[in-house]
This record gives structure tokens, C-alpha cells and sequence, in this order.
């Protein structure tokens, strides 16, 4: 069985890594923290809409 | 003329009867009055034709225009418009000033002349001027002022304008209000100048005065609901208040009151959530930091809550297949079943998209680097996995046909949809960042690869390394490396898309990349033969010397005469000379010792020579010599000299000439001691003649020979002495003395056909009975100083750092040059 080298399993773990990370990241700013906190204005608005159009709290 | 007194009486009036009064009045004077004298009847009062309002420094200004003259009074003071909560939109709080025309009106036809009824300005006091009253000749209008400040009533030059000024001490800052844009589900913010401090009353205050009519005319509108603000109160911890009064009317648009006033109020920092209370007390999440609205305001016609809640839930359900299905994907296609490329692949690929030349080899056999191939592989696995996958969750249950049956197909495809959009996002996303992470490792990569193989390219050029062939003579600047695990060759061991620092082999096995590294490594192979090379080449500067002359012209013996020579030169200054692989070191060890104890050398095997190497010096400044010596015969047939490629290769030759192959050498010796005669074993052909064939063998092969330095030995210089005949030692004189003796065209022909040319003459002796004149290491420590390699002299005690590379008192003596 021919092995794969350490570098390909490191860059893959790697991107994964980030993805998730930069997800998560994307997330919490939609809800006003993290990094990209700024984000929380369209998380809000789209929750008002959502509220104001269905009548429906999400939180 | 006395306008301001009755409006002072008037203002008393109010006030008795709930309201301050404090306005000011200002009289309009002489016009004012002239005006009011000549306005007698009814049918002909002045009429409010505009009103407009401007900003100056210290005070705002609203300038009400009116057609037919001026009122004949006019009143301004402090009061209260008597309406109720929502029937004036901006009243809600501030001061309000009661401005009041008698004999006047603000209609023509029926209609309102100067425009709308009520009128927002952006000045940073007067915020709207409403209608109150307009009957029975007497019009009364209502400015809603931010702050009570002092306020001044006059006429304007041009008789047909009557002035309200309304003082605005202190600083000015900006509040913005967001309206609703008309015709979209969005608000906008439109910025409003306020005295004092900018707070969410403030800001209120602006929204519920509704845009400007420039703003109007743009497209935003203010949708009051019928309410008004009674109170606004924001908590330490962010959450603001506002209390609503009046009416309060739901609408079908997703964007209402609610929406302003949420918009209004988060533009200030302090504010984190905004709670709006109904007239009857009441939010639908009174806590919390979630911004919260009455009932009275949600939607009438909004969509049912259950529906809602369902189409969240299978939307939610969507989303969570997504996100498995992706990191599933991600799992299956990185890491259960990933699509590898292997060497033997990644070779395949390559000798498709370029066919290997003849004559070329294909490419090494080694991972290439991630992100110059295995990366694409990767996130084209993973889409694809993803696209399979998906596509198997359409296929359940029970395959197509139940789609278009079972109740639930409609809802199941829409969670489907929703799972597919989510995974193609997070896929996506996996997809930029290993594209961005490949980016920034590529740059330093791409440097690193470029250094190196400068470096290496460099250390090539300045140091003169090669890789030279002993068997078939091949010269290469970089040999193939055999795998010490797998004994694979590698062709191109230079940093490249295989790796920058070190490559890893199909085995696994790590190699370094650049040639100085690899060179003290792994095993060096010829590219041509793949017999092995020494020990260091091509990272080591490299000489090759092939010794030619006709048969039993003492080849050989001089060889390893001159290799003793420099052995013991070498020994004496302490530098090392070795042989750097097993024949030859025991070859040489048995020609030394033949050497040293006077014995003859034996005879040269009529065979392709194989390079006798020995390496002088230690470390990367090390020199790697390589002596050829094919026996005579193999100048003499062509077909045989064809094989003799090494000559093409030399960086310098030396030519052995038996001197008692001269014919007057030979019998003037003969006459002399037939003893050296008999000892000298003449060699029979003619010297010029060995001489020729190569010289025309380079010439034919196209070698540049007049870029090789050639050096003349004359052999067998003892047994000259032995038979009284003195060959000079010094190279012109020696030149001269073979012409005297019959081999003229020799010199005459190296003279044009090399680079260089000198003569020597020695005596291929053991090194401790050589006479210094004749030391047989000269030519090659001639030779050698050509290519940068310094050797120590015969007799030179200095050592290898001494100035003169060649160095040896004979060299000193004998050497001036034949240059052509």
C-alpha cells in the first residue's frame, strides 16, 4: 500500500480546519460576536423581516 | 400696526386655559398695517401661497409667502395645538408655536395653496409646520419646535412674505430617522440636524415628522400607523423602550412603524435591542435582548404562524442535511475513498499533455506537490461525491414515482433543495479556501524553488562541477540519483514541482532536491549507462585528462608516475589524495607500487578504458581528476576511435611522445648505449602519426580543440640521459628540439589546432628518485590550474594554499608557453 504523504493529510487537515473555523466564524458574526461581528446587522434584519413578515421569533 | 399686542392678549387667553404661552411676538410694522388698512373685504385676504424654511447662523427661518397682500395681523406664541394622539404625526413631545393670521386663508378653490397640510424640515429646531385651523378668516398654524427658544415675527421687505425666525443656540449635531422606501420592503436613513446632544428622543422625534417633501418627492414615506410616542427610555444594558399612543394599525407591508423606529433607534451605539409597547402596554417578548413589537403591529395578512413555523422546520431540516451531507462529502472524498494521484499517475498525466522527446527520459517518479495537483483532485472528489450523493437522496424512497404521490414529495423536495443549495455552499467555501491556502503557500514555494535552483545552477558555474561517466564517458551537470530505498532512479533531482527542499520517491522514501545535496547523499548513476559515478560528482569541481600516444609510448607509466608525483606533492602539504571508488584505488595501488619499486607498469588491455579517478583535496572544494588511458591501438582503427568519446570530453590532453619513436633521436641513441635502447622498447609507429588521428578525430566529431590546452609529454626522459642525449626542459626549447628532430609538423600543427600548448619533458620515475626537471606531475598540475583546482609542486612546501596553483620549480623553469 503506497502511503500518502504527511503533507497532503497536513494541507487537507488544514483546509478542512479553516472551513469549519471560518463557518463557525460566519455564523457567531450573524449573530453579533466574533470577528465578524458586523455581520450582526444582516442577521438582525433578516430576523426582523422574518418577523415582521410571518410573525415568527426566531429568537 | 398693533398686531403684537393682540397676540399677546390672545396668548394670555390660552394659558388660563392649560398651555404656557412664552413666545415672543415681533410687529410687523408700517407695511404690515398699510397692508391690513387697504384688506377690507373678505373676498380679497391674503393667501398663504408657500412656506419654506432654511437654516441660519444662530436661528432657523420659515418664511410663509402669501398672494393679495399680508394678513393684517399676525401672532406668534408658545401654545398647544388641541388634537389628539396620531392626528399630527409629529407632535409627540418638544414645543409647539401657535402662529396665527387674521383676515387670512391657506385655501384657494377648495384645496390647500401652499402645498401639504403638514411639512417636515431637516432644520435642527423647527421640525414641521401643520395646519390647525384655516375658517373664518382667520389661519392658524402649528410649528413644531425641538426646543422653546425665543421667536421673531416680522415682514420681509418685498411685502409679501411674513418671517418666523426661531433662535437655535448651541451646538448642532445629526440624528438620522429611516424611512420607508416607497415601493420596496426596505427603510433608508436620511440625516436630521438637532440641538444638543443626538438621542433616540431626538431622532424620534425627526422620524415621526416624516420626510421633507424633497425627500417625498424621492420616494420615502413615513408609515405612522396612527400612533404616537409617549416615552422613550434605553436601559444600561442596550435595551430601548418606546411607548406607543394613539392608534396603533397593523398593515400588510413587511416593513411598518415598527421598522422605522427599530432602524431609528440602532444607529445609536448604546442601543442593542428595541422593545415597542402598545397603547394598551403591551410587546410580545417584554425580555431579553431581542428587539420585540405589540400584536397591534404584526402583519394582518401575513403568513399563517403554523405555515411558517412548518416551512422553518423543513427549511432548518434542509440546512441540517446540507451540512452533514457536506462534511460527509468532505469525509468521503478526503479521506474514505480520496482520489489519489499517485507518481505513476501524475508521470501518465504529464507524458500526455507532453510527449517525451527521443532521446529524453520521463518524468521522476515522485509525489508532485500538493497544491500542483493533488489539491484540484481533492475538491474535484469532493464535488463530485457531493453530486452523487445528493443525487441518491432523490432516488428514496421507493424511487421516482413516489415522488409524484405521497403527500409529502413537495415538502421533501423543498428540504432537498435547501440541502443541496447548503452543501454546494459549504463545499464552495471549502473549495476558496483551499484555493486561497494553496495561494499562500505557493508564493513562498515558488521562491524557495527558484533560490534553490539558482543555487545550484551557481555553485555549477563558479566551482566547474560535472558529472562524468568513467565507463561510457557521458558528461552531464546533474546524474540520476538512485532511491536508497526502492533503487528507483531520479532523473531531475532539481527542485521543481516534486518537491522544493526535498522530494518524496513513489516508496515514500524522502530525497533531497538540489544536486549539491543530493551529490553526498544518494548514489550517483550515469544518465546514460547507469553505471555508478564517484562519490561527490557534479557537486565537486571536475577534471578530465585523456592521455593518448602511440603504442608502448609509455602511457601508462607516465600516468602513474605523474599520480605519484602528486601524491607525494599532495602529501606534503598535508591535502589529501584519494580514490573515491574501489578499482581504482586498487589499480593505482598496484601501478604505485610497480612504480616506486622500478618495475615496468604491464601493458594497457586493448578495451574501452575506464577512468582511473582520484579525488584531490576534501570537502565541496574538492577535485575530482580523471585520467583516461586507452591502449594505442585503439588511436589507430577508426572503428575503435569512435568509441573513444572521452577525447571529446577532455579539458585537456596530453600527448605522450616515445622519443626514441624519432628516427634521429633513435640512432643517435643507438650509437650511444644500446643498453637504453633495449631499456626504452621503442614504440614502432610513427609519433606524429597517433598525433594526427586524434587531432582529426576531434576535428571530425566537431570538438572545439582550440579551446583545450594540450600538453607534449616526452617520455622516457632517464633513459635519454642514459644514452648522453640532454631532452631541454624548459617547453619552447623543447619544442625546438623536436622540430631539429624530425617531428615538425606536430608542433606546427598543435601550434594552431589548441588553445594552448607545452611541452614537457619527463621521467616517469617513482616520485622520491624523480629529478625535479622532469617531474611527470607537471603536465597534469598544468592542467589541473586551467580548471581552478590548486595543487602543491613537486618540491613546493607551501601547501595547497600556495599562489602558484601549478606551483612546482620546474614548472617555474620550464614554462614558457606555446600560445597560439
Amino acid at each position: 500500500m503506497m502511503g500518502v504523504p504527511p503533507t497532503y493529510v497536513l494541507f487537507r487537515v488544514v483546509t478542512v480546519t479553516v472551513t469549519v473555523l471560518l463557518l463557525l466564524a460566519v455564523g457567531f458574526g450573524l449573530r453579533g460576536h466574533g470577528p465578524f461581528h458586523p455581520l450582526g446587522g444582516y442577521g438582525n434584519s433578516a430576523l426582523n423581516w422574518l418577523r415582521v413578515t410571518t410573525g415568527v421569533r426566531i429568537r | 400696526v398693533r398686531v403684537g399686542n393682540g397676540a399677546v392678549a390672545l396668548a394670555g387667553r390660552r394659558a388660563a386655559r392649560s398651555l404656557a404661552v412664552a413666545g415672543a411676538i415681533a410687529i410687523a410694522g408700517a407695511p404690515l398695517a398699510a397692508s391690513a388698512a387697504v384688506s377690507a373685504a373678505r373676498s380679497r385676504e391674503p393667501v398663504l401661497t408657500g412656506i419654506s424654511g432654511s437654516h441660519h447662523k444662530g436661528y432657523d427661518q420659515i418664511v410663509f409667502k402669501f398672494a393679495g397682500g399680508v394678513p393684517r395681523h399676525a401672532t406668534a406664541r408658545f401654545g398647544s395645538l388641541d388634537a389628539s394622539p396620531g392626528q399630527y404625526p409629529t407632535i409627540i413631545g418638544g414645543s409647539t408655536a401657535i402662529v396665527t393670521f387674521s383676515k387670512a386663508t391657506g385655501t384657494r378653490n377648495g384645496a390647500v395653496a401652499y402645498g401639504q397640510a403638514q411639512q417636515s424640515f431637516a432644520l435642527p429646531d423647527v421640525i414641521q409646520v401643520v395646519t390647525a385651523t384655516d375658517a373664518h378668516g382667520t389661519l392658524t398654524l402649528g410649528v413644531n419646535l425641538a426646543r422653546r427658544t425665543q421667536l421673531s415675527l416680522h415682514v420681509r421687505a418685498g411685502r409679501d412674505r411674513i418671517v418666523l425666525d426661531v433662535r437655535t443656540p448651541g451646538r448642532i449635531r445629526t440624528v438620522h430617522a429611516a424611512f420607508v422606501v416607497a415601493g420596496a420592503a426596505t427603510t433608508r436613513l436620511v440625516s436630521r440636524p438637532v440641538l444638543g446632544r443626538a438621542t433616540p428622543w431626538g431622532a424620534l422625534e425627526r422620524l415621526f415628522a416624516g420626510p421633507t417633501p424633497a425627500e417625498q418627492a424621492a420616494g420615502l414615506t413615513f408609515i405612522s400607523s396612527a400612533a404616537a410616542v409617549s416615552r422613550v427610555s434605553v436601559s444600561p444594558s442596550g435595551v430601548a423602550r418606546v411607548y406607543l399612543v394613539g392608534g396603533c394599525a397593523a398593515s400588510t407591508s413587511p416593513v411598518n412603524l415598527s421598522t422605522e423606529i427599530v432602524a431609528t433607534l440602532k444607529q445609536f451605539s448604546s442601543v442593542r435591542a428595541v422593545k415597542i409597547y402598545g397603547p394598551d402596554l403591551s410587546t410580545e417578548h417584554p425580555g431579553g435582548l431581542a428587539d420585540s413589537i405589540p400584536t397591534c403591529l404584526q402583519p394582518e395578512n401575513a403568513i399563517p404562524v403554523p405555515v411558517t413555523l412548518g416551512l422553518l422546520a423543513l427549511a432548518g431540516l434542509g440546512v441540517l442535511i446540507g451540512l452533514i451531507l457536506a462534511a460527509a462529502c468532505m469525509a468521503i472524498g478526503l479521506l474514505r475513498k480520496p482520489d489519489i494521484i499517485t507518481p505513476s499517475a501524475y508521470v501518465a498525466e504529464r507524458i500526455k499533455a507532453h510527449p517525451v522527446p527521443v532521446g529524453h527520459f520521463e518524468p521522476d517518479m515522485a509525489w508532485p506537490a500538493y497544491p500542483l495537483r493533488q489539491l484540484s483532485a481533492d475538491v474535484t472528489r469532493v464535488w463530485t461525491t457531493l453530486r452523487g450523493r445528493w443525487a441518491r437522496l432523490w432516488r428514496w424512497p421507493g424511487g421516482r414515482v413516489l415522488w409524484f404521490v405521497l403527500p409529502w414529495s413537495v415538502p421533501a423536495a423543498a428540504c432537498l433543495l435547501v440541502a443541496g443549495l447548503t452543501a454546494a455552499v459549504v463545499v464552495t467555501v471549502f473549495m476558496l479556501v483551499t484555493w486561497l491556502c494553496a495561494v499562500v503557500v505557493l508564493v513562498p514555494w515558488t521562491a524557495c524553488v527558484a533560490v534553490l535552483r539558482n543555487a545550484d545552477g551557481l555553485w555549477h558555474r563558479a566551482m566547474r562541477t560535472e558529472a562524468s561517466c568513467p565507463r561510457c564517458y557521458h558528461v552531464t551537470p546533474r546524474p540520476a540519483y538512485r532511491c536508497r530505498n526502492c533503487d528507483r532512479l531520479h532523473r531531475d533531482i532539481r527542485p521543481g514541482r516534486l518537491g522544493a527542499v526535498v522530494r518524496r520517491c513513489q516508496c515514500g522514501a524522502l530525497l533531497p532536491t538540489m544536486v549539491l545535496r543530493a551529490a553526498w547523499r544518494l548514489e550517483a548513476l550515469c544518465q546514460r549507462c547507469g553505471a555508478s559515478l564517484r562519490a561527490g560528482s557534479a557537486a565537486r569541481r571536475d577534471v578530465r585528462v585523456p592521455i593518448f600516444g602511440d603504442t608502448a609510448a609509455g602511457k601508462t607509466r607516465f600516468m602513474y608516475a605523474a599520480l605519484d608525483s602528486l601524491s607525494a606533492a599532495t602529501g606534503r602539504a598535508q591535502m589529501p589524495l584519494t580514490f573515491p571508488d574501489a578499482d581504482s584505488e586498487r589499480e593505482a595501488g598496484i601501478a604505485l607500487a610497480l612504480i616506486r619499486s622500478g618495475q615496468d607498469t604491464a601493458s594497457t588491455a586493448v578495451a574501452l578504458p575506464t577512468a582511473l579517478t582520484c579525488l584531490i583535496g576534501r570537502g565541496a572544494g574538492s577535485t575530482l581528476l580523471h585520467l583516461f588511458d586507452a591502449a594505442g591501438e585503439q588511436y589507430r582503427a577508426p572503428s575503435t576511435q569512435e568509441q573513444l568519446t572521452f577525447l571529446d570530453h577532455g579539458h585537456g590532453l596530453v600527448y605522450i611522445l616515445d622519443p626514441f619513436s624519432i628516427g634521429v633521436v633513435r640512432d643517435r641513441a643507438a650509437g650511444q648505449s644500446s643498453a637504453a635502447i633495449q631499456a626504452a622498447r621503442a614504440a614502432a609507429g610513427d609519433p606524429e602519426l597517433a598525433y594526427e588521428q586524434v587531432v582529426s578525430r576531434l576535428r571530425d566529431s566537431g570538438v572545439a580543440a582550440d579551446t583545450q590546452r594540450l600538453a607534449v609529454v616526452v617520455s622516457k626522459a632517464d633513459l635519454l640521459a642514459l644514452a648522453d642525449i640532454e631532452a631541454p626542459a624548459e617547453s619552447a626549447a623543447l619544442a625546438d628540439w623536436l622540430s631539429e628532430a624530425g617531428v615538425h609538423n606536430l608542433v606546427l600543427s598543435a601550434r594552431h589546432a589548441f588553445a594552448e600548448v607545452r611541452y614537457f619533458s619527463v621521467a616517469s620515475v617513482a616520485a622520491a628518485s624523480a629529478d625535479a626537471s622532469r617531474d611527470p606531475g607537471a603536465p597534469l598540475r598544468w592542467l589541473l590550474a586551467a580548471r581552478g583546482a590548486r595543487v602543491p609542486g613537486q618540491h613546493d612546501g607551501r601547501g595547497p594554499t600556495g599562489n602558484d596553483a601549478v606551483g612546482s620549480d620546474h614548472h617555474v623553469r620550464g614554462a614558457t608557453a606555446e600560445v597560439k
